[in-house]
């Protein structure tokens, strides 16, 4: 009996190793404000050729019941005369909106309104405010079925997508259009960079050997507080590298002690350091000393550039919050502490 | 009295109100741009002059924005293909210019910049690695305890012509799997894919080098399982250095590490992406006028989903065996009955 038994298995096993090789056992898978995080990543920026579009943008506001949201492309960028609901997708965080061309209960109607600009008007699903959207265009749009219509890229030169509508926020992104988007060489589209950087001077207010402080665009604050935020993304296909070049804080000869390695703020000791919190959709990760909750550090000097923040693939925008704490001790040095950082983001080569 | 009284009274926060807004409006200040190309890869002869175009669009839709031109030249900094930027005493970071050294680009609008590289009669052959930068000056007049600047260029990659030494190869080829806390952790036994690929390249040469090839997985049968692109990000290597790539074979992508799934849905994960048995891998790669291949053997194992097949084929077996067992017994009463009768029949 336990011949057959172990017989039994051994054949089992043997047909699932040999399917599973196959591939036969394996299932398939199947008020108004400004848009933040907005970018456009094209399959093809080469002018005059038809090319996929994958819109993104975090929007404050959110879309209400019945309101609209159009897209208006520039430099003679197209849409499809054919082009329908179903060549496009609409995703808002992680859920898939149904579209068809006019609005019905929870689904989007989107409609071709003219040769440059896509009109979706909203049925009865409310889009919560500060979701990100998704919009694909083109032969990547699945939901629903393959999107068969692309649009087409104007002339050389830049092309700006406008979003406004009534749901009341409204945003642009540029795309640069080129002769020749492809190197023959390797097929590798020639990707953009996008930085932005929303202060440009942080105040940490009077140091204190009895407790932290942390840098804001005020006075500064005496609790975690984000000092700013930089958003960088690119459809370049080797990534981004984010880094950040500057001194301590310094007064003459003096200076306060830089957190060389990730760590918790400690109250009466010399501490400089700053730390990030990622958001949004993009797949940029934060450096080992910068990313964990309520732990500094901060390696950059006036020479040379620490990374604190990477991509190695093209990647949707990413928000990093930048905290910054300071800690003095007693025997610090009286005095005005000031540094100039330069955060720094170029794609990888 | 009275009324310098009530002057004092409305002045006083009325000028607090402005000290405060003030901060609040320079607050609002933001740097938006995005400009294009990210990379360039370009090559030349000595002596003569390459013009290139760089566009840059303001992403803003409220504020014209100044950015000031600079130049550096730049190194691998580790193995991930990041750049180190180094002032320029010398070489490509030298040899750029543009008509101005500051633009400004009206809210919403866009530029296009033209950088001209001069490559000297005497640069020599090979690779010579450079960038445009746009950045706000971090100290423009803004009060701040800490003043913060930003900039973001052109990364250009420039192969002088003449008499180039190509030199180099794969280091390693290692499989590895990553930690919930993305940690690598380098071994050839695997519960299920992803199985993570990483090979080391390195160039001894004096120019920049991108190979391009494959990974091809086959299994115990010698057929294929996954042809996996070795350079997808098209990345390069710096001369005198070396640059790892990854590698991943991953059926069905799943946002939450498998650390963190349930039993049943590492399960269900370890179905959608099965793999059972020892694999060969092998890394064919060519650069320039070179090729080079390296193999290596591992091996998956999904054993909960294993677990699970071998209950349900247990449960198959021992109630199959019960259920024959019973028809047995009703073939063998059934037949008995029959028999009995028949001798029933012959006897009476």
């Amino acid at each position: 009996m336990f011949k057959n038994f172990l017989s039994s298995l051994l054949m089992i096993a043997l047909i699932s190793i040999t399917s599973g090789g196959l591939g036969l056992m394996s299932p398939k898978v199947a008020s108004a404000a400004v848009l933040t995080a907005v970018s456009d990543t094209v399959s093809n920026l080469t002018a005059s050729t038809v090319a996929n579009h994958t819109i993104q943008f975090t929007t404050p506001t959110g879309v209400a019941s019945g309101a609209t949201m159009i897209l208006t492309f520039d430099n003679s960028t197209s849409v499809h005369a054919s082009m329908t609901f179903a060549d496009i997708d609409l995703r808002y965080n992680s859920t898939d909106v149904t579209l068809a061309a006019a609005p019905s209960g929870a689904i989007v109607g989107v409609v071709r309104t003219s040769a440059t600009v896509l009109t979706f008007t909203n049925g009865t699903t409310v889009i919560p405010a500060s979701a990100i959207i998704i919009i694909k265009i083109g032969t990547n749009a699945s939901i629903g079925g393959n999107g068969v219509n692309q649009m087409t890229n104007g002339i050389v030169g830049t092309t700006t997508l406008r979003i406004t509508g009534t749901f009341g926020d409204n945003g642009i992104v540029g795309m640069a259009i080129i002769t020749n988007g492809v190197v023959a060489v390797t097929a590798e589209v020639l990707g953009s960079i996008t930085f932005t950087i929303d202060q440009n001077a942080i105040n940490f207010g009077t140091l204190s050997s009895a407790g932290p402080r942390y840098a804001n665009s005020t006075t500064g604050s005496a609790t975690p507080v984000t000092a700013f935020n930089i958003q960088t993304g690119t459809n370049g296909s080797t990534g981004y590298t984010l880094s950040v070049q500057g001194d301590t804080l310094r007064s003459g000869a003096n200076t306060i002690t830089a957190i060389p390695a990730s760590a918790v703020s400690s109250t009466g000791s010399e501490q400089f350091g700053i730390n990030l919190v990622k958001s949004l959709g993009g797949s940029g990760t934060i450096a080992a000393d910068y990313g964990t909750a309520s732990q500094y550090a901060y390696k950059g000097t006036t020479a040379l550039a620490d990374t604190i923040a990477s991509a190695t693939s093209a990647t949707a925008v990413n928000n990093y919050a930048i905290t910054y704490l300071a800690n003095i001790s007693a025997v610090t040095e009286a005095g005005s502490y000031t540094t100039a950082h330069t955060y720094v983001a170029t794609g990888n080569f | 009295m009275n009324l310098i009284k009530k002057t004092y009274k409305f002045i006083l926060p009325t000028m607090l109100t402005l000290v405060l807004l003030g901060f609040v409006f320079v607050a609002q200040k933001a740097d938006a741009l995005t400009i294009s190309p990210a990379r360039m890869e370009l090559s030349g002869d000595p002596g003569t002059t390459i013009t290139k175009d760089i566009t840059l669009f303001n992403d803003s839709i409220t504020i014209d924005q100044t950015f000031y031109i600079s130049y550096a030249n730049f190194e691998a900094k580790g193995e991930t293909g990041a750049p180190n930027f180094v002032a320029p005493k010398d070489d490509i970071g030298t040899w750029m210019k543009t008509i101005s050294d500051i633009v400004t680009i009206p809210a919403g609008e866009s530029i296009v910049v033209s950088v001209a590289i001069d490559i000297p009669e005497d640069a020599y052959a090979g690779g010579h690695f450079g960038v445009v930068f746009f950045g706000t000056n971090p100290n423009d007049g803004k009060a701040g305890q800490v003043s913060v600047g930003a900039k973001t260029g052109s990364l250009i990659l420039l192969t002088v012509s003449g008499d180039v030494l190509m030199a180099g190869g794969v280091d390693k080829l290692k499989t590895y799997k990553e930690e919930a806390d993305n940690k690598q952790i380098f071994t050839s036994f695997f519960k299920t894919l992803p199985v993570n690929f990483e090979y080391r390249f390195k160039n001894d040469g004096n120019d920049r080098v991108k190979p391009e090839g494959n990974i091809v997985v086959r299994n115990l049968f010698f057929i294929k399982s996954a042809d996996l692109e070795a350079n997808a990000s098209y990345g390069n290597i710096l001369p005198k250095s070396t640059r790892a790539f990854q590698v991943k074979w991953l059926k069905s992508p799943n946002d939450n590490k498998i650390e963190t799934m349930s039993f049943i849905n590492r399960v269900g994960y370890e179905w959608n992406n099965f793999a059972l048995g020892p694999y060969k891998a092998t890394l064919h790669l060519i650069y320039g006028a070179e090729n080079t291949s390296k193999t290596i053997f591992f091996f998956v194992f999904p054993w909960e989903l294993s677990l699970i097949i071998l209950i349900i084929l247990l449960i198959v077996y021992f109630v199959g065996k019960l259920l024959l067992k019973k028809y047995n017994s009703h073939i063998i009463e059934k037949a008995r009955s029959v028999y009995d009768a028949q001798k029933e029949v012959n006897n009476g």
